[in-house]
């Protein structure tokens, strides 16, 4: 009878131990410290004016005011901002990237960790040094020796998007490459020797056999570079001349940067752009897990 | 067996050495091409003079051996100076260190919190992830929005609420403190990365080894260092590699915190003060290559004296 | 197999550089029969590029061979921009620039002198007045660097309902500025007196503390060029701006902190250009008025407007010039556009966006301008004539008669690295130096400066 018969107290010190204890505390500093920033930024961007500069912070808005996104998209908004173009570009340029770095990842993930050439180790580690070397240093010389062919072979440099995807490509793949590999070489070849003792090809042996095992750290590496592209800043910046052509981190930049200061459409920008990461993280996080657990597996 | 496949498999290894290159030349080219030759370039000029009036010249500036490298280690913000004025350089190692150290112990901090089930684990593992991908731009502003020197500053409002201060501080703003807020920024965006890799290696390790200390009466504290430590050891080694690499190079996050100023600039904002504010190429590539010679040294250094150690697995 | 990821890489790079080779409705070098010129303009807002591109439709109509584009950018990107441009080798044609990186892009060799002389030629040189003209000479070379085009004064704007109340005198002189400070937090609602530029990254400090060095006679070169960083007007001048920090808002501040806590009601003065002035009446009184929301009946009935401050030694406006500058290599149609956005109803047009901002170069503008703005009519008439008659009282380090090419370019250079905002940061928020040792600091750093120009 005692058993059953346990009020809220009981079941609470029943539950609570230390460990429970220390890890609900820890869990929740961590959990508040990395929320609160994103809460904030969500309710900024329904903040009047006032509320924003006032003597106060205005933890809670009185009410959703839309304004601020009224701006980003309504076309007979005095100060229309046309948001709709840039998160166009900001797409036109992830998705590309992860597509191109993913398929270009696997093709060399998989020589480096089944097949046997020169010099492959070398490549694989030395392909993490290109990361010494911080954007700052690059992209003048960069800018400027594209432009160099760009003249030559007849395209533009400046507002243009692939150009763009390229530096991108240039960033995530090492990173890729790395993961992927490190992905394959934790897959038992014995499969894929089998299928190559049917007759397949190499090409098919990947497509079929190798492909569908790693479902999960492909999704990894695609959501990865996404991510970099999306939010990419320094070269988007110094690349794109042209209001139009800006990505989403460029043009919330200039909103910031604009004379009549604000702060409530940034933050609506902001939250604009934040929400599909953070969606497309949210929904695919168990592949992320288990695509680099299982490259833990071996080591 | 390998022997004679030796032999038996001659002709086939030579093919696939070369379908092994052909599938890794476009990633080689295109990493290779976008990366190495800029920078060699960048080297090649930081011996010149280059300015704005030469830029669309460059191939014919005047050769300045080391002119470049002694204007940078003479400027006032570079060379240390005082207590009060670190100086680029040192600022720079500082911030690097303090920054990976802090994200690499929170990370495992969360990866340990994460790593056994519980009720919600998905969704906590997604939200771990947040300071990590959302974009810097939105990131940073928010922060200097919160951290606002006015009493109306967020920070400042909670922490005069609690009477824990007594007049508002101005946390970007105040030369020390601001060095430590942009540390204590680096880390909560970054640990997620340590958290993830660190997470991936925990989950591999065989729960029979715990089983196993616990029927020989170890506590969770010995159970920790005994058997999980070690086996993070590369891990963590790497990752506090990686990271310092990257976190030594960044721009994007200390310039829209504080655009260099305070005690924060690192060697990344002096190379664009002298690149786009003094319009002087030179000098900024001559810092940038400064910079990339102290990360060098610290790389050399830790992977034969650290990794070596901890061993390959 | 292999052919098969040979061509699957081929394929995917063909499809790469085919992609970059389409038209995509990105502007591109189009056909050859047009001619292209870009006109970069730090007009950025909406309206603004909206008023610009107005113009460009209709000077297109004109010239049909002509495509014009109009390109925004940041005040603060130029620099970035322009150095990218110049790397590579596709300059823009036309750029809208405050008259100090007009010296120091000349001295850099990226500007038309020859094309923006005859631009002035062929506006009608009698009809500028002549003190933007002298502004945008090249002391070396004798010719016009570049066209002006518009400009502001800055003033110190103050609360006149609140000095009333606090019964202060309109703060002209470095005394009434003092004695503001500290009567006023508490006054009303008033919490800080003004918000001070101390911004270490920013220009707006040195943009205000130039006006108190004038103010004091304090100039960075002597009539023999020799660096006069570390004189005690210079001293003097350092320490009554750094004292102001005592009642202004805390943490680094500039132009944005300024004009919100101004419009907040909760500074009492501001150091702004004329710009603010279409924009206090605009938001005035209302929640949701416009792109601005102020907090303060009636603003610009209670807006005192200060342009002369006198100091010690002397008195000084500051103010701004802008001007068009043609880049080398600029295709001659470049200055076809110039005049076109500066004849008669064009002009007024642009001046239209913002009249108190913009005052007219040409005198033939100067009546239609003051049509311009009903909101001229909130203002003294005292206070519109000392702005339309800016140009010929306002001072600058870089206009004084004497100085050279090189010492123009030198303060170009103090601007660019900021070396007064930073001085005066670390005196008036970090405490790390005197006014006494940041003269000292500034010597040496403009001594550098001249030696690195010199050679």
């Amino acid at each position: 009878m005692k058993k059953n018969k346990k009020n809220l107290i009981g079941h609470l010190s029943d539950w609570l131990t230390w460990k429970r204890f220390i890890f609900s505390v820890v869990m929740l500093f961590f959990i508040t410290g990395i929320l609160f920033p994103f809460y904030w930024m969500v309710s900024s961007s329904f903040k009047t004016r006032a509320e924003i500069g006032g003597r106060e912070p205005v933890y809670i808005p009185k009410s959703l005011q839309l304004g601020a996104y009224r701006e980003l998209f309504d076309p007979s908004h005095p100060s229309y901002q046309n948001f709709g173009r840039n998160i166009l570009n900001t797409l036109k340029v992830s998705l590309p990237t992860s597509i191109i770095a993913v398929i270009l990842a696997i093709l060399g993930a998989y020589a480096i960790a089944r097949l046997k050439f020169r010099g492959k180790n070398l490549l694989l580690n030395g392909i993490l040094l290109v990361y010494l070397f911080p954007g700052v240093l690059l992209v003048i010389p960069l800018f400027a020796m594209l432009s160099q062919i760009g003249d030559k072979l007849g395209f533009a440099v400046q507002d243009n998007l692939v150009v763009l995807i390229l530096t991108y490509l240039s960033q995530t793949l090492p990173v890729a490459l790395y993961m992927l590999t490190n992905y394959f070489r934790t897959i038992p070849d014995e499969i894929e020797q089998a299928a190559l003792i049917d007759g397949c090809t190499r090409l098919e042996v990947i497509y079929r056999v190798t492909l569908p095992l790693s479902i999960p750290a492909i999704i990894s590496v695609g959501i990865y570079t996404f991510m970099i592209a999306w939010n990419e800043f320094l070269y988007a910046f110094i690349f794109l001349n042209d209001r139009m052509m800006f990505t989403m981190p460029i043009k919330i930049n200039t909103i910031y940067n604009d004379p009549s200061p604000r702060p409530n459409v940034v933050m609506a920008a902001s939250t604009i752009m934040t929400i599909p990461i953070i969606i497309l993280f949210l929904a695919l996080e168990k592949y992320l897990s288990a695509g680099l657990t299982a490259g833990g597996v071996k080591g | 067996m390998s022997k004679s496949k030796g032999t038996v498999w001659k002709p086939h290894k030579t093919n696939e050495a070369r379908l092994a290159w052909s599938l890794v030349t476009p990633t080689a080219l295109i990493v290779f091409g976008l990366v190495i030759f800029p920078a060699i370039f960048n080297i090649w000029v930081s011996f010149h003079n280059v300015g704005l009036h030469n830029l669309n010249d460059v191939f014919h500036a005047p050769f300045v051996r080391f002119e470049n490298y002694k204007s940078v280690f003479q400027d006032f913000s570079f060379k240390f100076q005082s207590w009060d004025n670190w100086g680029a350089a040192v600022t720079t190692v500082v911030y690097a260190f303090s920054a990976t150290t802090l994200s690499t112990l929170l990370g495992l901090i969360a990866a340990l919190l994460l790593n056994r089930p519980f009720r919600g684990q998905g969704v906590a593992r997604a939200i771990f992830l947040f300071p990590y991908v959302a974009p810097m731009v939105s990131v940073a502003f928010v922060w200097r929005w919160v951290l606002d020197p006015k009493p109306s500053g967020v920070l400042n409002d909670i922490l005069l609420g609690l009477n824990l201060i007594d007049t508002s501080q101005a946390y970007l703003a105040t030369r020390g403190l601001s060095l430590l807020m942009v540390i204590l920024l680096d880390a909560w965006r970054y640990f997620p990365f340590a958290m993830l890799m660190i997470l991936s290696r925990l989950q591999a390790v065989d729960s029979m080894l715990y089983e196993a200390a616990k029927v020989d009466g170890a506590n969770p504290i010995q159970q920790f260092s005994a058997i999980t430590l070690p086996e993070l050891r590369y891990v963590l080694g790497a990752t506090f590699l990686l990271r310092l690499m990257w976190t030594f190079n960044k721009f994007d996050d200390i310039f829209l915190y504080t655009g260099g100023g305070f005690g924060t600039k690192v060697l990344s904002v002096l190379t664009y003060e002298f690149s786009f504010r003094l319009y002087d190429f030179g000098r900024g590539a001559a810092t940038s290559v400064i910079q990339l010679l102290i990360l060098v040294i610290f790389l050399v250094a830790y992977v034969s004296l650290v990794m070596k150690n901890v061993g390959e697995e | 197999m292999k052919k098969f990821s040979l061509g699957m890489v081929l394929v995917l790079i063909l499809g790469v550089v085919l992609t970059a080779c389409q038209p995509q409705d990105t502007p591109e070098d189009v056909v050859d029969s047009d001619i292209v010129i870009e006109f970069w303009t730090t007009d950025n807002e909406e309206e603004r590029i909206i008023a610009y591109e107005t113009l460009a439709d209709a000077f297109m109509v004109e010239h049909p061979e002509v495509d014009l584009r109009i390109v925004p950018i940041e005040e603060t990107g130029i620099a970035q921009r322009i150095a990218t441009a110049q790397a590579a080798n596709r300059l823009p044609d036309i750029i809208r620039l405050g008259v100090e990186r007009v010296s120091s892009f000349s001295a850099d060799g990226i500007l038309d002198q020859d094309a923006a002389g005859a631009t002035i030629q062929a506006i009608g040189e009698d009809d500028f007045q002549s003190g933007p003209l002298a502004m945008v000479t090249d002391p070396a070379t004798g010719k016009y660097s570049a066209i002006p085009f518009d400009g502001w004064i800055q003033a110190l704007w103050y609360r006149s309902d609140v000095f009333k109340d606090a019964d202060l005198a309109a703060p002209l002189s470095w005394e009434d500025i003092n004695a503001a400070c500290d009567a006023l937090p508490g006054v009303g609602d008033i919490t800080y007196a003004l918000t001070l530029g101390t911004d270490p990254g920013q220009n707006y400090p040195h943009q205000v503390f130039e006006q108190v060095a004038l103010s004091n006679n304090a100039w960075p070169f002597d009539e023999a060029g020799n660096v006069t960083m570390d004189t005690p007007e210079m001293v003097a001048a350092l320490q009554f701006y750094t004292d102001l920090q005592r009642c202004a808002l805390p943490g680094p501040q500039y132009w944005r902190g300024a004009r919100e806590s101004y419009e907040l009601g909760q500074s009492a003065m501001m150091f702004y250009s004329t710009y603010i002035m279409d924009d206090l009446v605009e938001g005035s009184g209302t929640e949701e008025g416009g792109a601005i929301e102020i907090a303060v009946e009636d603003l610009p009935a209670n807006s005192g407007f200060a342009p002369l401050m006198e100091g010690p030694n002397g008195e000084a406006t500051y103010g701004q010039l802008v001007a068009l500058g043609i880049l080398q290599g600029a295709d001659p149609m470049a200055q076809e556009v110039v005049k076109f956005f500066m004849d008669g109803q064009n002009y007024l047009d642009i001046l239209a966006l913002a009249p108190m901002g913009k005052v007219p170069v040409l005198k033939s503008a100067v009546d239609g301008w003051r049509e311009l703005s009903e909101y001229f009519q909130y203002y003294s008439s005292d206070t519109i004539e000392q702005v339309a008659s800016g140009y010929e009282t306002m001072q600058r380090w870089l206009f004084r008669p004497d100085y050279g090419t090189l010492e123009r370019a030198v303060i170009g250079d103090i601007e660019g690295r900021l070396l007064i905002s930073q001085a005066i940061s670390n005196i008036a928020l970090e405490g790390t130096m005197t006014p006494e040792t940041a003269a000292e600091w500034l010597q040496e750093q403009v001594e550098l400066l001249v030696v690195e120009r010199s050679e």
